[in-house]
């Protein structure tokens, strides 16, 4: 009974990191939503 | 295996929630502390993604005892000639960083940004002017007197810049989309979308395209993607409008901008010096409009003199440097931003010893 929570405590924690990873990726990489624009391009 | 009238998926989802509000939680936590440290900036190569994280870094640099030296400047002392030429460390070759080793009794705080002009620089001074900085750097381009920045809409680059600013020289009567509203409160709210904005600003650096560009030509051999030949003629496209241009009449936006700028470092006494950034007469030779450029750079060195006055705070340095300091028009290698440096060095210095004994610089 102890393991089989002990399973579960651990699936919620990964599922809960895997949540965190995709909101700090999601917030990275979308597409910028803001303004800035920069000039400085090499050819 | 129902128990609370939850089933086992209900009970594992709302778990996994609160681990993620946690993690949400703790991360803001350290960035809180984190955003304290002036080296934390460096980790995404001082990118000012937000007016937040401006006032954040800031901040954090004022915790110090030192005497502030504070830059501005553009694409020239962000440094990113050196970053498109892949130059190893270039962050500690940047012309702030020589700075920053050559006066080691202050404390060199770099707000420079890409693309820069006239109008961010006095927006910037709004935000920063409360630092009571012992010196300022001011950096000048001959991008940022290009046509397309005379118009007033757009002569700031990050628009970000005049919000919560009063009486703005500009009104850019910009309507704030319901992205923007979201990205305002998030950035508030959220340390970790406030410095996510800036990674991804050094990660895509300069801009998303070109980051992919330099990733493709990691993997793919050289020649498939432009030819040596592209690069001059590619170069020569994007820089001939900053260079080609008619004549300033003198109310163009961007030597008004320099004009309340002047002013307003004029009342509060602010000690600094101006400098027109060396140009690589070799290129821009083949693409100027030879006679409005004169003339423009006469306008532009005139709105910085102080007639009457023996000390000018402006040294014209677009002559300074022969072709082989540059990589392209005007970015400057390594070994000619330590040049720079040591003469921006020399005259800081000198400027505040003066003033130490008791020679007043206004």
């Amino acid at each position: 009974m102890l393991k089989l929570q002990w399973n579960e405590n651990l699936k919620a924690a990964l599922l809960g990191l895997a949540f965190f990873l995709l909101i700090v990726l999601l917030f990275v990489f979308a597409q910028d939503l803001s303004s800035s624009k920069f000039i400085y391009v090499d050819f | 295996m129902k128990k609370t009238g939850l089933t086992v998926e209900t009970k594992l989802f709302l778990k996994a929630v609160f681990v993620c509000l946690l993690l949400l939680i703790i991360t803001d936590l350290v960035l809180w502390g984190a955003k304290t440290k002036p080296g934390f900036y460096s980790l995404f190569n001082r990118q000012i993604a937000s007016r937040e994280v401006l006032l954040d870094m800031l901040g954090a640099y004022s915790r110090g005892s030192k005497p502030i030296v504070l830059i501005f400047g553009d694409s020239v002392l962000y440094g990113s000639g050196m970053h498109a030429h892949q130059v190893p460390r270039w962050q500690e070759q940047t012309i702030s960083a020589f700075l920053s080793r050559k006066l080691p009794d202050f404390t060199v705080v770099d707000i420079s940004m890409d693309g820069a002009l006239p109008l961010d620089y006095w927006a910037l001074y709004q935000v920063s002017k409360h630092l009571k900085p012992a010196f300022i750097i001011f950096e000048f381009n001959y991008r940022m007197f290009a046509q397309k920045y005379w118009n007033s809409g757009q002569a700031i680059s990050r628009p970000w810049l005049l919000e919560k600013t009063a009486d703005p020289p500009v009104d850019l009567k910009t309507i704030p989309t319901a992205a923007d509203r979201i990205t305002g409160v998030l950035r508030k709210g959220s340390l970790l979308f406030r410095y996510s904005e800036c990674a991804r600003n050094a990660i895509f650096f300069p801009s998303r395209e070109e980051a992919f560009n330099q990733w493709l030509r990691r993997l793919l051999p050289a020649k498939s993607i432009r030819e040596p030949e592209d690069k001059d003629v590619l170069l020569q496209l994007k820089i001939k409008p900053y260079y080609f241009t008619t004549e300033m009449q003198g109310d163009e936006t961007p030597l008004q901008a320099i004009r309340l700028l002047l002013k307003e470092l004029g009342e509060q006494k602010q000690p600094f010096l101006a400098f027109f950034t060396p140009q690589n007469a070799d290129v821009i030779k083949e693409i100027y409009n030879e006679d409005a450029f004169n003339k423009n750079m006469q306008k532009i060195n005139a709105s910085f003199q102080r007639p009457g006055r023996s000390h000018q705070n402006y040294v014209d340095w677009s002559a300074l440097y022969p072709s082989q300091a540059f990589y392209d028009h005007c970015h400057l290698t390594p070994a000619y931003n330590e040049q720079l440096a040591q003469a921006l060095a020399d005259k800081i210095l000198s400027e505040t010893r003066g003033r130490n004994a008791q020679t007043p610089v206004e």
